[in-house]
């Protein structure tokens, strides 16, 4: 009799009391409820990552969106000219659009927010480093002015990077990083605006009914409760209780599961512009890791197909080099190290490393971050477990919270991390920064491995300012190939990033930033 | 007794100060601090981000300032601002202590009523089979790990048996209110309060049965029943009354103690109270947080060790005599 | 001690006369047999089966019974029982360790104070209250995740936060040994506080002592669970609280990696208390009747 399972008992109840909802349930355009894993601001501008992106993209709107196949489309702004020597942009506002106050959206709301992100998002140099100059000749135009060509800078607009952000708001002079309105009636521009925000249980968005662009959003509320326990999705998601999960934080053993259960869909498309990769970054300055020949031999002794197969369930792919297998510049014609425990064995004797009198070559600390434990915790076990057999001693230090972690690496004061990162659609954004040599600095995700190769820089900073895509892709194709050459990190699996949701649900954007960008289309039901 | 009193009050404040130096010292000369964490959560940020946050909350003041600074704070009633979510300490404890309370009462009830019937019970019947009953219950109870009991329950209770809700305290994707939210709720909380109260029962069905037998052997209840009383009235006038003090105690202690109590358990379930919000602040390095939550959680020892004090001199006659 | 100490000349000695008591509690000696099993097959176990007990070594999650690792694999594809056998290893260490150092503490403090009395007894006493006041498994994990997790900051951690009771039963007993006649014989004749102390009185408040502290292993394995499952346990160990800990979110695929080391220690545990229960009774013998 327990085969099936019983009827839920919230369903019984809400049937009781469907009759005194009804009424309101009527006029409803629908409810999506997905879920969410905590976030410290609702503010984009000043976080980066999908916990807060997935509701600031609903919250906030941006110049532009990216379509389909990396093609720009207007959003706030309903037209751009990039001028012919590539050194600005003018971009026209839609007319009539406002913030969820009623105060209308100007260029130099627009003005404010570009500032904003450049002085307090962590890519804020990165994508906005070479503006010099912003000016707002009329409420509805905005001129951008560079230094140099900015190749990338149209896909750093949408609004999960770039928010529009109301500068009656956040221009009271008050740090904008922790300001109490990043979570505290805030007040934004997108399709839905906040209407219940309770870090502990649950954030609740609504259609905003005043939003820029006629008969959208057509959903009427979007839900998110916090639910953070990998056990409690999965069941929540098998049950239909969740309409969407994006980055939904299952583990790929899960997945055969929901693939069994009726009426959910999952799919791992919608991540490739976000480009989540992992890699094990060892520290360069220092012996054995300095020595090219030791991180070769341990690229060949870790089987990184092994894991993307046995341990992530086949679910997610072997990473070749610095960038996502989605990613438009992606190439596979890299250096491919064999995984060969003989072969590596034999190197670390040539290159010096033999088994000492204590039975080991050398040992080192591999940190492992608490960030993503459901990625580096088994990639750690593995390579300490894998290492050990060409008798190198891996100790594992799990950093008890997150600033440790970051401290320890942010100082270089380390031997070995695992780590991870993201892409984003331009590798300007999240690429560069790990491999170039002015970018070796005590901030996490910089270069902070210390690697630096005058020819790498040639071709970062050519790639930076090229605008010829083809020329671009050659160069990104050079990037990827040194890159392993160098073995500056050693990449493993990507993440495993899926979406799971119930197949009522329709219209979810099918773009590269998928479950960032803002739901336009979506409905759920009838 | 009014000085007593007031010297206890004394005790407990000097106690309380003393666990805020303790606490603060102790994290202040741990590695790492909350800006690393919140720059960490952003993912990254430059030297001068860094050092402009730092001077925000204060953490480039000399040590002496800073626990200076925090003790008056906490004398004014402020726990300080979580660097986490930017908000009022004090009102996160306050949003999250019901949760706690709810889970941490219910379970104490009913460990406390069943436990107590079970060990008077099986204490009276000293070879019945619900005596044995009782002392495998205890011993179990003290021996299962309380969330390796919760995830044998969520396999019997939520998965085999799909019965119960996994976690959480609200089907949250619902939207209800009134009396179908209060039903939600309490469904949730069967799981949690079982699993807690399973291994409070241990204590306190082990404690009353042993209580229990000290009194029925004591002068004054053979007294009472050489003169003739009917034996239900000895049990439950005389004898439970002085036998229920130890009992009392231990629940006034252990819910002094509920915070750390409830930790592992919250974690299991995903309930949204204080132990979970104290073991999140560690992760996150939320330190304004999570000294607020230890200073609260001590204070909470202190005040029902003190109520308990005043249980206790009600409940026995003998000990105000003193 | 001289003999005109004690009452009367006994036949045998209180140690053997405990030992025969407790040999008759079928209970207890079920738990001792337990307990030295799980000793014996932690400490022999590795040698004896020799899988590795971190390497993947079969299809993750694997059921008992389907592989040549008969208890299956964890959800990284390691032998479950391989994992058994070492982690029991790292469990039993830490919890004899804590409870040595609960002890270790617990009697000193309360020795001192329930010897001296007075201000040293005071001050103690407030010491005492203030560790009492501490939120033990918050502050534990605080500990813990300050000082870094290894094995001997854990059985620290655990220590810190668990001496109060062992310490005020010390002071307890102390307090009414001291008082008794062959104490002050003892004290008349000249002895030094020291030995008054450790030679005259800790014998004599012996039995209850033994029982806490055998108890108090109990306690800390299931203290070391807790640390473990919240992750806060040394990454290169594996013990029976990480293991299940680890394991958790995969129990709707394989509920075999929570549910044997849970077993573990909830046998491990009660053969402890088992065995506590048994000494009380064998020493206190007018209890027996509970």
């Amino acid at each position: 009799m327990f085969a099936k399972p019983a009827i839920p008992f919230n369903r019984i109840v809400s049937a009781a009391f469907a009759a005194t909802m009804a009424t309101s349930a009527l006029a409803d355009g629908g409810t999506l409820t997905g879920y969410t894993s905590g976030y410290r601001t609702l503010n984009p501008a000043v976080q980066s990552g999908a916990a807060t992106g997935a509701p600031g993209s609903q919250i906030f709107a941006g110049l532009v969106l990216v379509g389909k196949d990396y093609e720009i489309q207007p959003y706030l702004a309903d037209s751009w000219t990039v001028a012919d020597d590539a050194l600005s942009v003018t971009f026209n506002l839609v007319d009539g659009a406002t913030f969820h106050d009623g105060e209308p959206i100007t260029s130099e709301d627009v003005k404010f927010s570009l500032e904003a992100v450049k002085a307090n998002h962590p890519f804020g140099k990165a994508m906005f480093g070479k503006i010099t100059e912003i000016d707002t000749p009329d409420p509805d135009t905005v001129v951008v002015h560079f230094s140099e060509p900015v190749p990338g800078f149209l896909y750093s607009l949408q609004p999960l990077l770039m928010p529009i952000i109301p500068e009656h708001i956040y221009g009271d002079g008050q740090e904008l990083k922790t300001h109490p309105r990043n979570m505290e009636n805030v007040v934004g521009s997108g399709p839905f605006r906040v209407v219940e925000n309770n870090p502990a249980e649950r954030l609740v968005l609504e259609k905003n009914p005043d939003f820029f662009i006629e008969g959208k959003p057509k959903l009427d509320r979007m839900v998110y409760p916090l639910v953070k326990d990998p056990l409690t999705r999965m069941l929540m998601l098998e049950k239909g209780d969740v309409d969407y999960a994006a980055f939904a934080g299952i583990r790929p053993t899960d997945w055969p599961r929901l693939e069994r259960a009726d009426g959910v869909e999952v799919t791992t498309d919608g991540y490739d512009a976000i480009g989540y990769v992992h890699y094990l970054e060892l520290n360069l300055r220092e012996k054995p890791f300095s020595d090219l020949a030791v991180r070769k031999a341990l690229a060949h002794a870790i089987d990184t197909d092994f894991l993307a197969k046995v341990i992530f369930g086949g679910k997610t792919a072997a990473g070749t080099g610095p960038l996502h297998t989605g990613n438009p510049f992606y190439t596979a014609d890299v250096e491919i190290y064999e995984p060969d425990l003989d072969l590596a064995a034999k190197m670390l004797d040539e290159a010096g490393y033999p088994v000492g009198a204590d039975g080991k070559r050398f040992s080192f600390v591999l940190d492992v971050p608490s960030w993503a434990p459901q990625a580096h915790v088994p990639m750690a076990e593995y390579i300490q477990a894998q290492l050990a057999k060409i008798d190198i001693a891996v100790e594992l230090r799990r950093a008890p919270d997150f600033g440790t972690w970051v401290k320890r690496i942010a100082a270089w004061d380390y031997d070995a991390t695992m780590n991870g990162s993201f892409n984003y659609p331009d590798p300007i954004i999240g690429v560069h920064r790990h491999f170039d040599c002015d970018n070796i600095q005590n901030v996490i995700w910089s270069n902070t491995q210390g690697y630096c190769n005058p020819e790498m820089d040639k071709l970062l900073d050519a790639a930076a300012i090229e605008t010829d895509p083809a020329k671009r892709m050659e160069l990104y194709a050079q990037i990827q190939k040194l890159e392993t050459e160098d073995l500056a990190l050693i990449y493993m699996p990507q993440d495993f990033s899926v979406t799971v949701y119930r197949d009522d649900v329709k219209g979810l954007p099918d773009t590269p930033f998928g479950a960032l960008a803002p739901f336009l289309d979506v409905t759920v039901g009838e | 007794m009014l000085q007593g009193t007031l010297n206890r009050l004394v005790n407990a404040a000097i106690l309380l100060v003393a666990v805020l130096v303790l606490n603060f010292t102790l994290i202040h000369i741990a590695p790492g601090d909350p800006v690393e964490a919140i720059v960490g959560e952003m993912g990254g940020a430059t030297p001068e981000m860094i050092a402009q946050m730092r001077a925000q909350y204060g953490l480039d003041q000399p040590f002496i300032v800073q626990i200076g600074t925090y003790l008056g704070n906490v004398l004014t009633g402020d726990l300080g601002m979580s660097t986490y979510y930017s908000r009022p300490v004090t009102g996160l404890i306050a949003e999250r202590i019901g949760a706690t309370l709810l889970l941490v009462v219910t379970a104490l009830l009913v460990a406390l009523i069943l436990g107590t019937v079970l060990g008077v019970f099986s204490a009276r019947k000293r070879r019945s089979v619900l005596s044995h009953l009782v002392t495998v219950i205890a011993l179990a109870g003290f021996s299962a790990p309380v969330f390796w009991v919760g995830i044998m329950l969520i396999l019997l209770l939520s998965v085999s048996i799909p019965l119960l809700p996994i976690s959480g305290m609200t089907s949250s994707s619902a939207d209800l209110t009134g009396i179908a939210h209060v039903l939600d709720v309490l469904h949730h909380l069967v799981l949690p309060a079982l699993t807690l109260a399973t291994i409070y029962l241990a204590f306190y069905s082990r404690l009353s049965r042993a209580s229990m037998l000290e009194v029925l052997g004591s002068d004054y209840i053979r007294t009472a029943r050489a003169k003739g009383l009917p034996q239900r009235m000895v049990i439950y006038k005389h004898a439970l009354r002085n036998a229920i003090l130890p009992v009392v105690t231990f629940a006034g202690l252990q819910f002094g103690q509920l915070i750390s109590g409830a930790v592992l358990v919250e974690t299991v379930f995903a309930w949204p109270g204080l132990g979970t919000l104290a073991f999140e602040s560690i992760l996150r390095r939320d330190t304004p947080t999570l000294l607020g939550i230890l200073f609260f959680s001590s204070m909470m020892v202190v005040v029902m060790n003190l109520l308990t004090d005043v249980v206790y001199r009600l409940v026995d006659p003998r000990i105000q005599a003193r | 001690m001289t003999d005109t100490t004690l009452a009367a000349p006994k036949p045998v000695s209180p140690s053997t006369q405990a030992w025969r008591m407790f040999r008759q509690n079928h209970a207890a000696v079920l738990g001792l047999a337990i307990l030295l099993a799980i000793i014996v097959i932690s400490l022999a176990g590795p040698f004896i089966y020799t899988v590795a007990p971190r390497e993947m070594v079969w299809m993750p999650l694997t059921p008992p019974g389907q592989s040549e690792y008969v208890l299956g694999t964890d959800y990284l594809g390691r032998d479950l029982l391989a994992g058994l056998i070492n982690g029991g290893r790292v469990t039993l260490a830490v919890g004899f360790t804590a409870a040595l150092i609960t002890v270790a503490i617990g009697i000193t403090v309360g020795a001192l104070a329930g010897f001296f009395g007075g201000r040293v007894d005071n001050l103690l006493m407030r010491v005492t209250e203030f560790f009492q006041v501490l939120p033990n498994l918050l502050f534990a994990m605080v500990v813990v995740m300050l000082f870094g997790a290894d094995l001997l900051n854990i059985s620290i951690a655990i220590g810190i936060v668990s001496w109060t009771s062992t310490a005020r039963l010390t002071r307890a007993e102390f307090m009414r040994i001291r008082e008794m006649d062959f104490v002050k014989a003892e004290r008349s004749i000249g002895a030094a506080n020291g030995r008054l102390i450790w030679k005259v009185i800790l014998p004599n408040a012996a039995p209850p002592l033994i029982v806490v502290s055998a108890l108090s292993i109990g306690t800390a394995i299931l203290f070391e669970a807790g640390l473990s499952f919240l992750g806060l346990s040394d990454p290169n160990t594996t013990s029976w609280g990480r293991m299940i800990g680890d394991n958790r979110p995969y129990i709707l695929d394989s509920p075999w990696g929570v549910t044997f080391p849970g077993l573990c220690i909830f046998l491990t545990v009660l053969a402890i208390s088992l065995i506590g229960d048994g000494m009380n009774d064998a020493f206190n013998p007018k209890l027996r009747e509970r």
